[in-house]
């Protein structure tokens, strides 16, 4: 009798230990997922962050010319046998829709990247050498000089291991980084997706934004250079 | 100016918070696996006695090696991550990847299911001991599969501290008992004698029929190096790593298979559920029952919860690959899980754990993952036939080759025939199942799949197209 009651009260009290600390570390791990992009937000002029559904910060701003950007991070666990990734993921909008095709590259493609928009492209194009696996699509609007233009930036661009994706679209532009990669430990034991940091660096987030205007600033000339790059 | 409306925001932080040692992340690869040693192993002793048992496991120890040789040399060179499902796109074809994706789905679903059973089969030994005999397991491994599929719909977390305990707990349980044992802890003393009395019951046939729940102590060890895709670790702590795990396996297999020989007898082990409380049970000692049904407890859980999470993603891949209907291929809008292939492989392993006993489940999972080591024979000889070594950059060139390709392919033939002898409808049904789903993706779902995205790797053209 002594031993069911001693053996009852472990089992309970264990499991109460157990539960309570996963509520409690559940919520902790949330609430310091909220202020992941505060470092970031003075980059930008007229900066608000607001939270999506999962906890993680989306930072809205403006940059200099006045265009905006959002900046946001992306919690991917997708893939089996690799380690869950954080991604940075920043966009620049533009206030009118530009005269331009969509091409867009996504580099070591698995077909899990949800949060893509280069799987959704309907032309396949031929990617620019590169020592990573690169998949290049468009809208199938691009002139033979327009993709060799971004094929080059691409070919630079994702010689950084850290670019996922990088689009040019009439509305805008993207580009995709790794922020941080999670804990091997967490992960492999009971498939728990921790990101070691607790702050996205101002530097990371300020190389996107810059890569971002890059990709913007590439094809914005095409309606005086291309048709004479053709012609010739 | 910025208005930032976060409300988090602290005026100092720490970059990193934790920095793990190469011997911790060593150890916690190593956990997962860790359910191999508390069930199922034993069905071994079973086919063949003790001394079957213990040559399976070192045997089975041999053909991991060479998986994890074979596994290592494609896997640094396959820069996407996917793991074999993805060697198979790049390598072979969507119909082999097609096919891979499927041993990886049913080989974690089956080993999901035989935790569940595993956790019903003690929750009804303990209340047995307590006096309530007769307890009905079914509502447990219900709650347990659906429990286990919630968290992971939930994607809920948990720290890093926490998944210590567990791993921890079910580590120390396994070394608890064979120390307390060599330290007469028991009320049993340790018995072999039935290694010189019965050594070989059922023969050498016997030896060659345990073979295949001995791949159980290792099953799935090669998923512990993980790519760490964008930003790669040296090639080399991939074989590495793999290789020190199993040696720890090997170990663990040995000292498990010392304790549990040692204190029960064959023919009871080879058919016990939880051989190692079962052990503990024996000794005699409150503490060590406790200890041992905790161990078992997390052990179990724990490795379901990542059958679920690996089964799971294995589907919403294939969804997003569009080998499956691409349904599957949806993200939680809020959680960020692949819910419906969660849901949808609920009911499939409820079916297997309510309605298989054990060892019919257990040989399915192994019968799957056995498939998945044969593709990686000819998938290494195509790799090296198509692009040889001169052709592309290798972060690991494995050493020996094909004497590891060759080992791995009789072992594997070996405990094919193996499967045979003991569960050859199994066998049968099995093959069945992937020749049936084979000609439904060949004949009808191939015309959806994007074939211009299966291949990416920036490789020169194979020889011989």
């Amino acid at each position: 009798m002594f031993t069911t009651l001693a053996f009852s009260a472990f089992v309970a009290v264990s499991c109460g230990w157990i539960g309570t600390r996963a509520v409690r570390e559940h919520r902790d791990t949330l609430a310091e997922r909220r202020g992941l992009l505060d470092d970031a937000a003075p980059l930008l002029q007229n900066s608000k962050i607001t939270f999506g559904p999962d906890q993680f910060p989306i930072l809205v701003g403006q940059i200099g010319d006045g265009r905006r950007a959002k900046i946001e991070l992306i919690a991917d666990t997708m893939v089996t046998r690799r380690l869950p990734q954080l991604w940075l993921r920043v966009t620049l909008s533009e206030a009118r829709e530009r005269k331009r095709p969509t091409i867009g590259a996504l580099a070591r493609p698995t077909g899990a990247e949800y949060y893509s928009l280069v799987h959704d492209m309907p032309e396949w194009l031929s990617p620019p050498q590169t020592d990573a696996s690169l998949l290049m699509r468009g809208d199938g609007q691009a002139t033979a000089w327009q993709v060799e233009r971004v094929s080059a930036l691409f070919r630079s661009l994702f010689a950084d291991p850290k670019v996922k994706e990088a689009v040019i679209t009439p509305r805008g532009t993207r580009i995709i980084r790794q922020a941080a990669q999670g804990e091997p430990g967490a992960h492999k034991v009971l498939r728990q997706v921790r990101f070691p940091l607790t702050a996205i660096p101002a530097d990371m987030v300020a190389v996107a934004i810059a890569e971002a205007e890059t990709l913007n600033a590439l094809l914005i000339e095409d309606d005086i250079v291309a048709p004479v790059y053709e012609a010739a | 100016m910025a208005n930032v409306t976060s409300t988090a925001a602290e005026p100092e932080r720490l970059q990193l918070l934790r920095v793990l040692g190469p011997a911790h992340i060593w150890a916690l690869g190593v956990g997962i696996v860790l359910v191999g040693e508390y069930m199922g192993w034993n069905f071994s002793v079973g086919k063949g006695g003790m001394i079957a048992g213990l040559i399976a496991c070192w045997v089975a120890g041999l053909l991991y090696t060479c998986v994890a040789m074979i596994d290592s040399e494609v896997t640094s060179t396959v820069a996407a991550a996917g793991g074999q499902y993805a060697q198979a796109k790049h390598i072979v074809g969507p119909l082999m990847a097609f096919n891979v994706g499927l041993f990886l789905v049913m080989a974690y679903t089956m080993l999901e299911a035989a935790n569940a059973i595993t956790v019903g089969f003690l929750l009804d030994t303990v209340a047995g001991l307590q006096g309530h005999t007769g307890l009905n397991q079914q509502p447990f491994i219900i709650l347990a599969i659906m429990f286990l599929a919630w968290l992971n719909y939930r994607g809920v977390l948990a720290t890093l501290t926490f998944n210590l305990v567990i791993t921890a707990i079910a580590f120390v349980s396994i070394i608890t008992l064979f120390i307390a044992v060599q330290f007469g802890a028991s009320n049993v003393p340790l018995d072999f004698s039935a290694i010189t009395s019965d050594p070989l019951p059922y023969g050498w046939v016997g030896i060659v029929a345990s073979l295949h729940f001995g791949l159980w102590y290792y099953l799935g060890i090669e998923g512990t190096c993980q790519a760490a895709e964008e930003v790669r670790s040296p090639a080399r702590s991939l074989p590495y790593g793999t290789m020190a795990g199993i040696m720890t396996l090997l170990i663990a297999a040995t000292m498990t298979w010392y304790v549990c020989s040692g204190l029960i007898p064959w023919e009871y082990l080879g058919q016990a559920g939880t051989p190692l409380f079962d052990a503990a049970r024996v000794t005699g000692s409150t503490s060590l029952m406790v200890l041992l049904f905790v161990g078992t407890t997390f052990a179990t859980l724990a490795s379901a919860n990542g059958c679920i999470n690996d089964a799971s993603r294995a589907w919403f891949s294939m969804g997003r690959d569009r080998y499956l209907p691409s349904w599957f291929g949806a993200v939680h809008p809020i959680y960020r899980t692949p819910y419906r292939a969660i849901v949808f492989l609920v009911p499939i392993a409820l079916i297997f754990a309510l309605g298989a006993p054990l060892d019919q489940v257990v040989t399915f999972s192994i019968l799957s993952g056995l498939l998945g080591y044969t593709f990686m024979t000819f998938n290494m000889v195509m790799f090296r036939n198509k692009w040889p070594l001169d052709t592309i950059k290798r972060g690991y060139v494995h050493p020996f080759h094909p004497l590891p390709t060759i080992v791995l392919l009789i072992l594997c033939s070996t405990a094919y025939f193996a499967v045979f002898l003991g569960y050859g409808t199994q066998l049968s049904a099995m093959m069945c199942f992937y020749i049936v789903a084979s000609l439904w993706f060949h004949f009808r779902r191939y015309q959806f799949v994007r074939r211009g995205d299966q291949f990416t790797m920036p490789w020169p053209k194979p020889q011989g197209y």
